[in-house]
């Protein structure tokens, strides 16, 4: 049993707490509030320190190398788990900067990418690490004029890749009539495209602009799977349509803030609208992108900008990536119940001069003053006390 | 003439920290500073009560103006068909439309050292003598931006990047020895062309543009992110006189004795990207800024616009207090010294008479990500007013 005393306790889904008491056993919360210390428990002095959720990335590609298999616009059936290294330095910096649950996807050199996974950064082995997979199929608006590499035939318009796409959903949907009438044997990539037309596996594609995000609706009105619009910078457009739809938007890399003249209609004002729309929005930094580092600094820089509330942002950073991830039951906010994936900030989590003291996965420490303590491969072993991390 | 009184006044200058001082201002020009100086009856004022109020920022590293484009290709920040460019001006490639000026002046930073050089950390497009470094303002429009130094100094760069470039290219030598042996012969090239007395008939325009590197009076501002190219950079300096800045620095904390001892100035970063973003910053720590200040090293932060957007400069700052830096030298970092390093600190980076009357007027700690920025001034004049604070009008959405 361990006991999170004397913290100032942002719950996420409920409210904050002064003062309180969390309690952890088998690696889940016990409760949240007030009362006495359990004897025996071991003790973790939050006094002056804020104790919040294991923040989630709604979209990175964390431990990749390779960031798509590219010989083909459809590629479906490669797995984001088959390219994932647990030693990139990711994982780290991840832990240091409090994020505990990531989506990782396939990059987006496809039309359709390949299936993606919702994973923690730590965890004993690969199996308990992974909290879904497949958790979407990735799909991109992505054309053949920055393809990055083979002689295959990529399209090269937007209503090339929408072609793309509707030939490949019509190409499941007669797979499931023929399979219905067991006319065609089993076919693993085409069982797991008909997932996505069952509902069963929601689409993920990288959108920006109202014209890609309008030709998904129309995809979606004709075969009537789920999707999510991955970056969104101007999703804010179509703010009622998306909330209509229930389609939540996974905003970045960043809060959006132009660098280049590719999209004169962003800014962080896109976020607010989205959230005061009613659209979910989750936050990302689609690592290594951008630093996974960065995520609650994206959330602080909105409330520079916009009007978005402190209470608006942590939601974002956390309990509604992982409904987005579709992991809510387990991880995104501190509930009884819950998995006891927490860290302990010197201040407020929205301030970039806090620290991430100390981080715990499943009730167990991962991060100690602000120290690494698991090895290469995410979990701290028998006789290693020492962290990899640098200076 | 303007005051802003009532301030908390960080001058970055040999005034130190002033609670509820005042500011008073004449034709663009800081006049006087202090709680007590005295405030003309004709004087528009601003109540500055309650707000924090420190000198424009200064980054001195970015690529403004010369990224403004979408893709790699089409911009404009390194002549990629040569290796030797020291006849380039940054100056002649900057888009005074470029939108980042206005977001760099609504963010605070008012001055800004925009350098040829690689686009985007993680491309790889960056020749070893890549041009010389233009200091601009960032108030005015597309028919004027005041240039406060150019040539302010000659971008250089080393590693493994631009040994891959020159490999890709075939336009120069592939190893990272290979790069030092040719900039070796540049400078000794530059340094007997100087000794000739070249005349009339005579010029060499890009020995001409090297001369006064190897005089020691223009800067070599030398891109080198890994620790073994920057003790290159402090060989290269010392055999040539070079007075030399590096720029980037990543592996800096890894040999930071080895810099102060040479009195280098450093501007660190970006400090806010993956160490998965490029070969040569797998060692990348934000701790880097806080270590070398600490051993004595003058340093500077970037934002490398656009690796960062121009406008998070001092976010990336308080990154760097988070990670052990003191704040008063994260906010040096993004002003007196930045402006030292690109010598136009007798116009900008701090808050002193005399000086232009560039200030930036916070609600809160300035090197936090949640402030607002209320108030900027350039040059005297009022060129971004929150003053009474409204969210960022929802401009161009559904709403």
């Amino acid at each position: 049993m361990i006991a999170v005393v004397g913290g100032r306790v942002l719950t996420v889904t409920g409210d904050d707490l002064e003062h309180a008491l969390v309690l952890v056993e088998d690696g889940r919360f016990k409760s949240v509030g007030r009362g006495d210390v359990p004897p025996g428990a071991e003790v973790i002095d939050a006094t002056g320190k804020y104790v919040v959720p294991g923040m989630v990335d709604a979209h990175t590609h964390i431990g990749l190398e390779d960031f798509g298999e590219t010989t083909s616009p459809v590629t479906p059936h490669v797995r984001i788990l088959d390219s994932i290294k647990l030693n990139s330095p990711g994982f780290e910096d991840a832990l240091l900067a409090g994020v505990t649950t990531v989506i990782v996807t396939p990059g987006s050199s496809n039309v359709i990418s390949g299936t993606s996974l919702v994973m923690k950064t730590a965890g004993p082995d690969l199996p308990t690490r992974i909290l879904r997979d497949p958790a979407g199929m990735k799909m991109a608006w992505r054309k053949g004029t920055n393809k990055p590499s083979h002689d295959v035939p990529y399209p090269m318009s937007l209503m090339g890749i929408a072609g793309v796409l509707r030939n490949a959903l019509v190409e499941t949907r007669n797979y499931m009539a023929r399979r219905d009438r067991d006319e065609v044997p089993e076919d693993p990539v085409q069982e797991l495209m008909a997932r996505v037309l069952r509902r069963e596996l929601p689409v993920r594609i990288h959108s920006f602009t109202p014209v890609e995000i309008q030709a998904i609706c129309r995809l979606q009105d004709e075969f009537g799977f789920y999707f999510t619009v991955e970056h969104g910078f101007e999703a804010h457009f179509l703010a009622d349509e998306l909330a209509r739809r229930g389609v939540p938007v996974v905003y970045g890399p960043g809060p959006g803030l132009r660098r280049h003249k590719m999209f004169p209609y962003r800014g962080p004002h896109g976020a607010a609208i989205l959230h005061h729309a009613g659209v979910t929005v989750a936050l990302q930094t689609d690592h290594p992108d951008r630093s996974i580092k960065q995520l609650r600094v994206f959330g602080a820089l909105l409330i520079r900008y916009t009007d978005l509330t402190p209470r608006d942002v942590m939601r974002m950073l956390t309990i509604n990536g992982a409904e987005i991830a579709g992991v809510a039951g387990r991880v995104g906010s501190i509930e009884p119940g819950k998995d006891a994936d927490f860290a302990v900030y010197s201040g407020h989590p929205l301030k970039v001069q806090s620290r991430v003291e100390h981080v715990y996965i499943d009730g167990v420490p991962v991060v100690v003053n602000g120290r690494v303590v698991v090895d290469a491969y995410g979990w701290p072993r028998e006789g290693q006390h020492e962290s990899s991390a640098r200076v | 003439m303007l005051a802003i009184v009532n301030a908390e006044v960080r001058t970055c200058g040999p005034q130190g920290d002033l609670p509820g001082a005042a500011v008073l201002i004449q034709d663009g020009k800081i006049v006087a500073v202090g709680a007590g100086i005295e405030i003309p009856a004709e004087a528009e004022r601003i109540d500055a009560t309650g707000l924090i109020m420190t000198p424009g920022f200064v980054d001195a590293h970015t690529h403004m103006g010369i990224s403004w484009q979408e893709l790699p290709g089409e911009a404009d920040t390194n002549e990629s068909t040569a290796a030797v460019n020291p006849h380039l001006r940054a100056i002649d490639s900057v888009n005074l439309h470029d939108v980042a000026f206005t977001d760099a002046l609504e963010g605070g930073v008012t001055t800004v050292g925009i350098l040829p050089g690689k686009l985007m950390i993680g491309s790889q497009n960056i020749s070893p003598v890549a041009g010389q470094i233009v200091v601009m303002k960032t108030r005015g429009d597309v028919r004027r931006r005041e240039v406060l130094s150019d040539p302010a100094g000659m971008k250089f760069a080393l590693g493994t990047d631009v040994a891959g470039f020159l490999n890709e290219r075939k336009i120069g030598p592939n190893s990272r020895m290979g790069i030092a042996a040719l900039l070796r012969k540049v400078l000794e090239n530059a340094r007997c062309y100087a000794n000739s007395a070249p005349g009339p008939g005579s010029i060499d325009l890009k020995l001409e543009c090297m001369a006064p590197v190897v005089a020691g009076r223009l800067p070599a501002h030398i891109h080198a992110h890994e620790a073994d190219d920057i003790l290159t950079a402090l060989r290269l300096a010392e055999e040539f006189g070079l007075k030399l800045v590096i720029h980037h620095a990543t592996e800096g904390h890894l040999i930071a004795d080895a810099i102060a001892a040479a009195g280098v100035p450093c501007v660190v970063g970006p400090i806010t990207i993956a160490r998965e973003s490029a070969r040569e910053t797998r060692n990348l720590s934000e701790r880097t800024p806080g270590i070398l200040a600490a051993r004595g090293v003058k340093v500077a932060l970037m934002t490398d616009h656009p690796t960062e957007p121009i406008q998070v400069l001092p976010v990336i700052a308080g990154q760097a207090v988070r990670e052990g830096m003191a704040a008063a030298e994260a906010l040096r970092a993004i002003t007196i010294n930045a402006a030292e390093i690109l010598g136009v600190a007798n116009r900008v980076g701090s808050i002193e008479p005399g000086k232009d009357a560039d200030l930036v007027l916070h609600d809160g700690d300035p090197l936090e990500a949640m402030t607002r920025i209320r108030l900027v001034v350039a040059d005297g004049r009022t060129v971004f007013d929150h003053i009474v604070f409204d969210p960022m009008p929802l401009v161009g959405g559904a709403a």
